[in-house]
């Protein structure tokens, strides 16, 4: 197990990933959480301007800051969010909980457009020096991981995430917080594509296992 | 297709593949259980890049919800995906007009709208308007890029106060949703103001010619909108050009 990126917290460096087996079980405030926002969102589809306000509160940090990891830029981030809370408040009504919870609808459909928008923008700028350019844009796994603040959610994230081999971590970090197609994450790590496929897809399992998400 | 859930999930795929996948999940049971659960995993890595969001924006998203009337649950099976994306992933088969120009120097001013015409059906007074615009002194062509890299183009007479958009082929802009175009009005203040103009969908495959006043817009832009088209965007416009 690759030590480099497991937490520096001190209290935490004693224990082996096996001896938090309870780290990514649905915690009581986890599920008041889901069942919180899930009741903003139902009254939002009901057209509840105040309860839209508390959701965006509760979910805006996660949203703008995923955002701004892939598009790096503030201004556009702001677009970006905007964009997406206007589909979250439109398509509130049609939110299903048993496809996942609200967190994680939010999350993928901010994801899914800041993705968009970075590739829309790298497609109308000069692409001819592709290699070169994906070289500088090319985002730290280290500098991800590092900058966690001392939550407990980011600590079981943590944990969860030294379960994975550091060249797992690489790859999903290439692919989710830089945006990167899975063709490009293979030119810049110089492996074969069925290779990134695998890495990203076990190391999807292993984390998902490890956060006690129900396959 | 069965090990493509990791890419999918990390919005890895390119958008060929993305929509195969996405064909592939409708029918595949195994393939959407491992999906929606590797959202719920990606989803929580947000906990690792949270930052405050700019305390303007909370605001703006605010006061543009009231101009947006949520919509109403769906009996229809709602994708993994959960919304419909405005430009259609599968842009790579698209194929917008060459531009207007290039068409008018090929064929000749007659010979376009002649196939205009043939191809859209259009009636003799709509060909006729093609015609004149295209005849105006002040008519001129604007290339645009869509939002997913294709060019179309903006025909401009606003001497005739006449203005269209061209596209051969256009993505699906999704369930309920339509395209919208907008004419901006600019007070000498700088304060922008958009109007409402023409709903089209995919197969609008030609010219969608716009109806509000083009002879004092300031610019002309696209959004997807709830299908009827709205009042005010509910987007960031595309394809924005500056009329001079």
């Amino acid at each position: 197990m690759n030590l480099r990126l497991v937490p520096a917290s001190s209290s935490l460096s004693g224990h082996s990933p096996a001896r938090h087996p309870a780290a990514g079980q649905l915690t009581p405030a986890r599920a008041d959480d889901q069942a919180q926002l899930a009741d903003l969102l139902s009254r939002s589809a009901r057209g509840q301007e105040d309860a839209f306000a508390e959701l965006y509160d509760a979910t805006s940090a996660a949203v703008y800051g995923l955002v701004l990891r892939v598009l790096r830029a503030p201004d556009l981030a702001a677009e970006v969010t905007q964009e997406v809370y206007l589909e979250v408040w439109r398509q509130s009504a049609r939110y299903d909980p048993d496809r996942g919870r609200v967190r994680a609808w939010i999350s993928t459909l901010a994801h899914r457009r800041a993705v968009d928008r970075v590739r829309a923008t790298v497609r109308q700028t000069a692409r001819d020096d592709r290699s070169a350019q994906l070289d500088v844009e090319r985002p730290a796994a280290d500098d991800v991981w590092s900058q966690v603040d001392r939550r407990l959610d980011a600590e079981r994230v943590h944990r969860a995430l030294a379960h994975l081999t550091v060249f797992q971590r690489e790859a999903i970090t290439l692919a989710y917080f830089g945006g990167y197609t899975y063709s490009q994450v293979a030119d810049l790590l110089s492996l074969p594509l069925g290779t990134v496929k695998t890495r990203i897809r076990d190391g999807l399992i292993r984390l998902r296992d490890a956060l006690g998400v129900e396959a | 297709m069965h090990s493509l859930g990791g890419l999918y999930a990390t919005s890895a795929l390119e958008p060929d593949a993305r929509d195969a996948f996405e064909a592939h999940l409708d029918t595949c049971d195994t393939c959407r259980i491992e999906v929606c659960s590797f959202q719920e995993t990606t989803g929580q890595l947000g906990v690792l890049t949270e930052t405050p969001a700019p305390p303007a924006l909370r605001s703006a998203v605010l006061s543009a919800i009231r101009e947006i009337r949520p919509l109403a649950p769906s009996a229809a099976a709602e994708h993994l995906v959960p919304f419909a994306r405005p430009t259609s992933r599968r842009r790579a088969r698209l194929l917008m007009v060459a531009a207007a120009a290039t068409l008018l120097a090929a064929v000749g001013l007659g010979g376009w709208a002649v196939d205009v015409a043939s191809r859209l059906h259009e009636s003799q007074t709509a060909v006729a308007a093609q015609v004149g615009v295209l005849a105006a002194p002040d008519a001129r062509v604007y290339h645009v890029r869509l939002p997913d890299g294709a060019t179309a183009s903006y025909l401009v007479s606003r001497s005739s106060d006449r203005a269209a958009f061209a596209a051969t082929v256009l993505a699906d802009p999704g369930a309920g949703r339509t395209y919208q175009l907008w004419t901006v009005r600019r007070s000498v203040h700088g304060a922008e103001t958009f109007v409402p103009d023409a709903t089209f969908g995919k197969r609008a495959t030609g010219l969608v010619w716009l109806h509000t006043d083009v002879t004092n817009a300031a610019a002309i832009g696209i959004t997807v909108e709830p299908a009827g088209g709205s009042r005010h965007p509910t987007m960031t416009p595309f394809a924005v050009q500056q009329l001079s």
